[in-house]
Parts: C-alpha cells; structure tokens; sequence
C-alpha cells in the first residue's frame, strides 16, 4: 500500500489535468473575417461523459465563455480558430516545394466542445471575445 | 509499472480520443488512406491518441472549386492548380458527429492544396501536402520565402513557429543579455536549451545561424523526438525578406522544414510546438509508447549526452538530411 501510495504521489501530477469534466456538448463555431464578428450556428447536447482537457490553447485568440441565467460564467475556454484561409500550390505537379501562396478571407468554422455541469436549460448565453483586444466578436443564446 | 498506469486511467474521469475524419469524393479512398498513414508515421501525431477515420461523401458536400480572384482591374481570374472548398456542409457533418477536426481530399487532379480550420488537398497531391496544411489549422506559419505580393499579405502575422524581432543595430554584450531582451518575443523560447546560443560572431549579432534551405529537416517516423540536425534556437529565415520594408523572421530549426517543401520532416521545433499544441487542445498522449525513449527528468526524452554537448553554431547537419 506504501508503494501504491508512493506511486501515485509522483504519478498524478504527470497525467493531463482534466479538471472540468461533465457531459459532452458540441457546438460549430463560425468565425467570419470579413465582419469580424463570430456566433455559434448550433449547439450538439449529448449525454456523454466528458473531461476537458482543452480549455486553454496554445496560442488562443478567441475566448469563449457560457453564462447561465444567473448571469454567471460556467465555462470558460481559450481556442484558436485560424481567421482565413491559405490556398496553395505547388509550383508544378512533381515539385515538393511550396510556391504559390493566396490569401481567402471566408468564414471559417469549427467544433468547439464543452463540459457542461449543469441542465442544458441553464445555460442562457455565450459570449465569444478576440482576446488580443478584448472585442466582443458575437453573444448569443444557448439552444 | 503499466499496470498501474492503465488501472489509473480506467480510474480517472472519463478521457476520450481525439476525433479526425478524412472526408473525400474519391470512391476508392486511396490518397485519403495515404494521408491517414502518414499521420500515423509521422512524431509527434504517433503519440497522441488519435482516432482516424475515412468517409466518403459526394463532390456536393466538399463543394470545392478552382481559386478564383478579383485582379485589380474587376476582371476575374481562375486559377485552376488552386483548390478551395466552402466546407460548412462538412464542419456541421463534423459538429454533428462530435468529430474534432474535420480534413479534405478532393478528387481533382490539381496538386495543391488549403489551410483553414478545414484543411484541404487534391488527389494530385502527396499525402505530405495535408500534413502542411494541418500544420496551418494549428496555427503554424510558412518558412518559404514569400513574394511581394504574399509578403504585404502575411507579414504582419507572427505564429508559434515564426516571430518577427529587430536585432539591436549595436549589437549584444552577451548571450545572456539577447536573451533577456527577446525571450518573451520567441514562442519556443522554453524549447531552447541553455548551452545554445542565440547569438553569434564578433561582435555577437543576434542569431543561433541562418536557415540553410538547402538542407531539409530529416522526416521523423520514430517514436522519438528528431535528433538529427541542428539543436532548436533562434534561426533567421527568409520568409519576409520581399516585404516593403523588409522584415526578419525567426524560426527554431535550421533545416528547411515541412512548411516549405513537402519532402522535408517537421523539425525538432515544429515537433515540439506541434506536441505542445495537441496537448493544449486536450488530445492525449499514448500511454505505452513502443520503443520508449530514455526518459529523464519530467518525462522528456533523453538524448545522448554527445548531441547535447555539440556547440550548436558548429553542430553538423544530419547525413540523413536530404539536399
């Protein structure tokens, strides 16, 4: 038991901190450059268990909080969403090296996933801010 | 030893692999299986717990066609070796489906390819093209030269793998002092090993050493960090060198990696800030890994004392490395 003990010690603080863990819900996250404002277009409940590991990305520029009708923040996350797209070429069909580079301002979007601990009807609202300059991008509703 | 680590996980709260779906309109599903494969022999995607998988949906769905663009002139162009996809039908497939990231192969024979938060490749391709434009999505930036044209576009953006610093004109005292000026500037600054200096010559200038182009990181199928090349530090590459002003930009590898030619491997500091980024996206790493490196003080890998003690600005290039 001693051994155990000593293990898991020097174990635990090794292992990923999962520290918010609750039922899996996945939202599709649109970010759109060209108003600079984002939303989530819809909200995937589930009844799966889920611990998220993924609340602080590296390199994050958009801060997602959800609210409850008290007003209060039940999670909070960091991502990264690119904010346009790279549309490259090779210079010919046989050429491994990179040599055509367009830059394409549309609407990116993304599976952001949530750990949710409390009823689906208590959460209110979203708040989705760019952290760099803490611009609100899009609030909306939960549902 | 790994007994108790796999009682711990059955254990832990819940913990879930992360989801990647290969969507293509190719019916055979040949290069998407090439691409899966490359991911699954490439560090540091190998050690992460990664489901993959392939579905095959109709061209409809990818809703991609050739790059078009207004020239300056209102007139339009269409470049057809360009391939852009309008994949919202894809991102809520995805989103539906609680996959995490969603990826692309069109069954058109343009070879090109694009990196947004879906990235995309043609048939045309090699498979190395979707682990570029993946590197994209995670936010890494290009290490090839760019244009003037390219260059007023991207050259104000900075990202994990490339920052833009000003060396001081009069020079450093020491190594010591460049380093407490620009540390905060250098995204894997906690990747650099004290014995390398970011500085070099008489008087010191700012620099580990320049990028040689000619010489390409090594790919990496191992299970193990790259260790052929050069150590990570603060390499000035050539990406903005065509920018009106031109600017400086600073990379951790010296090699040329895959975000220039897709024959070359990721790079020791690519590999790190990719390991780096998965994991702060919540992915887990493998418990087990087959061949394990020695591992020394909080798990990392332990390479032989030989490399560590090569002075970096003298290090030799891999003979692995190609060009």
């Amino acid at each position: 038991m001693k051994s155990f003990c000593f293990c898991l010690f020097f174990l635990f603080p090794t292992l990923p901190a999962y520290s918010d863990c609750g039922t899996l819900v996945n939202a599709l996250l649109k970010y759109d450059p060209a108003t600079k404002s984002a939303h989530f277009e819809q909200f995937y409940f589930t009844n799966e268990e889920f611990c998220d590991g993924g609340i602080n990305e590296v390199n994050a520029n958009l801060e997602i909080q959800l609210i409850d009708k008290g007003a209060k923040v039940i999670n909070e996350k960091n991502i990264y969403i690119n904010t346009f797209t790279m549309v490259e070429s090779l210079g010919k069909k046989t050429s491994k090296r990179i040599k055509e580079n367009h830059k394409q301002i549309e609407p990116q979007f993304r599976n952001v996933k949530f750990s949710i601990k409390v009823p689906p009807a208590q959460i209110a609202l979203y708040r989705i801010v760019e952290r760099s300059n803490r611009t609100l991008l899009g609030t909306g509703e939960v549902k | 030893m790994k007994k108790l680590l796999s009682l711990l996980l059955i254990m832990s709260p819940s913990v879930y692999a992360y989801k990647m779906t290969i969507y293509t309109d190719q019916p055979e599903q040949t290069k998407a299986r090439e691409v899966l494969s490359t991911f699954k022999n490439t560090y540091p995607f190998n050690q992460f717990e990664i489901d993959f998988e392939i579905k095959t949906v109709s061209a409809g769905d990818l809703n991609c066609e050739p790059y078009r663009f207004k020239k300056p002139d209102g007139t339009e162009e269409v470049i057809n070796r360009n391939l852009t996809c309008h994949s919202s039908n894809i991102a809520r497939e995805a989103a539906k489906n609680g996959i995490d990231q969603a990826l692309i192969v069109k069954n058109v024979e343009a070879y090109g390819g694009s990196g947004g938060s879906i990235p995309v490749m043609s048939i045309g391709s090699p498979p190395e093209m979707m682990l570029h434009e993946y590197l994209h999505t995670l936010g890494l930036c290009d290490e090839y030269e760019y244009k003037a044209s390219e260059a007023g576009e991207y050259c104000d953006m900075s990202g994990p793998n490339m920052t833009f610093i000003e060396p001081d004109p009069e020079g450093y005292p020491s190594d010591a002092k460049a380093r407490n000026k620009h540390s905060d500037k250098i995204p894997w600054y906690s990747f650099i090993k004290p014995q390398t200096l970011i500085t070099r010559g008489t008087p010191l200038t700012l620099g580990t050493d320049l990028v040689n182009n000619s010489v390409h990181a090594t790919p990496n199928s191992t299970n193990a960090p790259s260790v052929m090349g050069a150590a990570i530090g603060l390499y000035e590459g050539k990406t903005c060198k065509n920018a009106n002003p031109p600017k400086k930009t600073w990379q951790p590898g010296r090699e040329a990696s895959i975000m220039e030619f897709l024959d070359a491997g990721l790079g020791a500091g690519n590999e790190q800030l990719v390991a780096k980024i998965l994991e702060s996206r919540g992915v887990r790493r493998k418990l087990a890994e087959e061949n394990p490196p020695e591992r020394g003080i909080f798990g990392i890998p332990r390479r032989p004392k030989e490399i560590l003690d090569v002075p970096v600005n003298n290090s030799s290039e891999s003979s692995n490395s190609s060009r």
